[in-house]
């Protein structure tokens, strides 16, 4: 029943099933479950009792799901594979989400990729939607730790840019970063 | 049943539930593992009962 219809029974499935009954049944529901809803609690529960050619298949089914994969390095603690994602993208979309991780592990890396990201983005792009989501990046440097001038120059210098954009000091004041 | 125009599909369901209500635990059992497999909702009341009183059972029909 479950291997032919795999996505309609893993949810009713998933709080009767354990390792203990059934473990290669108890990772396919929860491998579906991982897949469909893309939680990271469900990538928890069978992370334990994934050999490596499994692990390897659904690190390769998120290959087009960044934001996730990279939840999965988080809770792995393979930050330097969120800092090859990060690299090997040029998407602005959602790079907070990706950086966020790496915030105290690499906070050098992650100055110079959000500074770099935030000039590169204000010389090739214009736009509010756009000044948004630098206000995200800009926010995040205030948690980086130890860096605290070179952070204040950089959000100094995306404010009083020049020209000046109206639009872009306004995304950074509702974001509170200035 | 047709007479009444009984929608087919609730066909199952209404056979469990007539066995349900006529107290015979085995007429109740055999009527659900015959019909399991055309309804997912008899399924599921099958699978929530061999959970509960029978796991390998719950296994081999999941």
């Amino acid at each position: 029943m479950f291997t032919a219809h795999a996505s309609s029974w893993a949810k009713f499935l998933a709080p009767f099933i354990t390792p203990e009954l059934d473990k290669d049944l108890f990772v396919k529901v929860f491998m579906t479950l991982v897949s469909n809803e893309l939680k990271i609690e469900h990538y928890l529960k069978i992370r334990a009792y994934l050999d490596v050619a499994e692990y390897a298949n659904l690190i390769n089914s998120f290959k087009h799901a960044a934001e996730f994969l990279a939840k999965i390095y988080e809770a792995d603690k393979h930050f330097d594979k969120i800092k090859n994602l990060i690299d090997s993208r040029s998407n602005i979309w959602n790079f907070d989400e990706l950086i966020k991780p790496l915030l105290n592990v690499y906070p050098h890396y992650c100055f110079r990729k959000i500074a770099a990201m935030t000039y590169k983005t204000l010389n090739t792009e214009r736009g509010r939607s756009i000044y948004e989501q630098i206000a995200k990046w800009l926010v995040l440097t205030k948690q980086l730790p130890g860096m605290q001038q070179d952070v204040m120059i950089l959000i100094g210098k995306t404010y009083n840019h020049k020209p000046n954009l109206p639009a872009l000091k306004d995304e950074m004041c509702k974001a509170m970063v200035v | 049943m047709n007479k009444a125009a009984i929608d087919q599909k609730f066909l199952p369901e209404l056979s469990l539930l007539l066995n349900k209500l006529s107290g015979n635990h085995e007429n109740w059992l055999q009527t659900a593992l015959q019909l399991y497999q055309n309804s997912d909702t008899l399924a599921r009341v099958l699978l929530l009962f061999y959970n509960k009183n029978d796991q390998k059972r719950f296994i081999a029909i999941t």
